[in-house]
């Protein structure tokens, strides 16, 4: 009867009856957050927090059930119930919880170990993908029910800086100076035949102009509406208004 | 805040303990008290204490008798109420002699005893009032056992509404409520003529003369006094900032894959020109060509219809 079962099953299309449900993390009722923008009315339900929020919200939320499975990688397992059954059948109940164990894990990506709680399975799951980093970064759905809010913040944490490394470095080169410093140089611009090695950013620049531009007005200039017309005009417009005004480059240009 | 408030709010309230524990601080308070000062009636908590006159049924200044004691048969007057105990001081009242401490004597005392009035409550005495008879037009008094309110009149000496008193089971006979003693007014008093006077009369009751404006210029908008927690909160940038949660991002190959996919999706395709269609047609020609097979040849020869 079971090697007749097991040929049906291999003919079928369904998923296998015995992979993984994950019932306590799909059936987690997470309130629906409202979309506000500015000039609304603040609803008088939503408390305004004091901090930026760091993390993205987890999509399956908290776990109000066997709660310390949200402080750790427990990849979905949860406190079980049953029935301790004797030798004349009489039924006593127990539990069966997850084997969980105090581990710090080397995370590639953020080049520290991370010190975690995680049940024995999961610590097989992560050698099999080869490390942490793979294990969290995976982007199966099974795996994102898997993580719980400790893998969620975790996972941000190594995409983000993954994603910054990949961004382009702010300075251009590092050269030495008269006095056989070394001076990073962020910015190089020429205007006409002269070239501007700057020392400083874009924004630094900005801040500079903004004293010379104010003195040219009669009613005060507001660093806010300043800023906003200045800080999206390429640097060589700055340099060439600076240059108008007689800004004296030497403390920043080498 | 006040001092007073602070001090209350931080102090323990005694009316919130259980009964036993409160008759034990209480007598624990009694202990360290003068016995002269001690009270004699029980004090009361706040919400079995008369407050209005309406409650009290009695005011400073009413005739009573007194029906009990030594005194039984005095006819005296209400001096002064007690509110802790519902309690009141009669003018030639009862009085028990106590023992003052010398810091407490005052100016015209001469000795440590001395008498003070007790306090007595409500079966102690019965109000009086004045009945005229009709034949002799004398005026007598007479003993109300009990009294009800009826009515509501504008009290002139009072200054506001009250109820008519009259004997329980003898409605009929009122007896009106005491004059008060008249209060002095201070050299900084608005004289009463001068607070009724009238200075604006409305010409129309539709439409108000004054401005509409005028709510707001009473009062500065952005003062804390005026502002209300009802009030509406428009959200800021701020606030969005700090409502917005951050998104997870995107794998760096993953989003090349979603960028490629996009670009397919985009992607229209090209009407061919009768020029490409024709060296399509030749390469293909060229290409079945080359076949040496016999029934390749003739395969193709039946399906396409026309010699190549």
């Amino acid at each position: 009867m079971n090697r007749f079962t097991n040929l049906v099953r291999s003919f079928s299309t369904t998923s296998s009856s015995w992979a993984r449900q994950y019932k306590f993390v799909t059936q987690r009722r997470v309130a629906k957050q409202p979309e506000l923008k500015i000039g609304d009315v603040k609803p008088w339900n939503v408390r305004i927090p004091k901090k930026i929020p760091e993390y993205p919200d987890y999509k399956y939320g908290e776990s109000h059930y066997y709660k310390q499975s949200n402080k750790g990688l427990y990849g979905g397992q949860f406190l079980q119930f049953g029935n301790k059954i004797s030798e004349f059948k009489n039924k006593s109940r127990r539990k069966w919880s997850p084997n969980v164990i105090s581990k710090s894990l080397w995370s590639e990506t953020l080049g520290k170990a991370v010190e975690l709680k995680i049940t024995a399975r999961v610590l097989r799951t992560i050698n099999k993908e080869g490390g942490l980093d793979n294990y969290i970064t995976k982007e199966k759905s099974a795996r994102v029910k898997e993580l719980g809010p400790t893998g969620w913040k975790l996972k941000f944490d190594i995409l983000s800086t993954r994603n910054k490394a990949l961004l382009p470095k702010k300075h251009l080169h590092k050269i030495r100076d008269s006095e056989n410093n070394l001076v990073t140089i962020f910015n190089k611009v020429t205007i006409g035949d002269k070239v501007y090695r700057f020392k400083v950013g874009k924004r630094a620049l900005v801040r500079e102009l903004f004293p010379l531009l104010q003195q040219d007005h009669i009613e005060k200039l507001s660093w806010k509406d300043y800023n906003e017309e200045y800080k999206n005009k390429s640097i060589e417009d700055i340099t060439n208004r600076l240059a108008e005004k007689g800004f004296d480059f030497s403390n920043i240009i080498i | 805040m006040t001092w007073t408030a602070a001090s209350k709010r931080f102090g323990v309230n005694m009316e919130r303990l259980p009964p036993n524990l409160r008759r034990f601080f209480e007598n624990f308070q009694l202990r360290g008290q003068i016995p002269a000062m001690r009270s004699d009636l029980p004090t009361l908590p706040e919400n079995k204490r008369l407050k209005t006159m309406e409650d009290w049924k009695f005011a400073v200044g009413d005739q009573v008798l007194i029906m009990k004691g030594k005194l039984k048969g005095t006819i005296t007057k209400i001096v002064k109420l007690q509110p802790a105990s519902n309690g009141f001081y009669l003018e030639d009242g009862p009085t028990k002699k106590i023992v003052i401490p010398k810091e407490y004597w005052n100016q015209t005392q001469d000795s440590h005893v001395m008498d003070y009035p007790k306090v007595v409550d409500r079966s102690y005495f019965k109000l009086l009032g004045t009945v005229e008879d009709p034949n002799t037009k004398q005026k007598k008094y007479i003993a109300a056992n009990d009294i009800v309110l009826r009515g509501k009149y504008w009290d002139e000496n009072y200054k506001k509404m009250l109820p008519y008193r009259c004997i329980k089971n003898k409605e009929d006979i009122r007896i009106p409520w005491p004059k008060p003693e008249p209060i002095e007014d201070d050299a900084y008093c608005t004289p009463e003529a001068k607070v009724m006077e009238r200075t604006y009369f409305p010409t129309s009751i539709v439409l108000s003369e004054l401005p509409a404006d005028l709510k707001d210029s009473l009062r500065p908008p952005l003062s804390k006094s005026s502002k209300s927690k009802y009030d509406k909160y428009y959200l800021r940038g701020p606030d969005i900032k700090r409502l917005t949660k951050p998104n997870m991002p995107i794998p760096e190959h993953l989003r090349k894959l979603r960028e490629e996919k996009e670009l397919l999706k985009n992607k229209k395709a090209l009407k061919l020109t009768p020029e490409i269609e024709d060296f399509i047609g030749k390469k293909v020609a060229d290409h079945l060509n080359k076949n040496d097979n016999p029934h390749i040849k003739a395969y193709i020869e039946k399906v396409s219809g026309d010699n190549i």
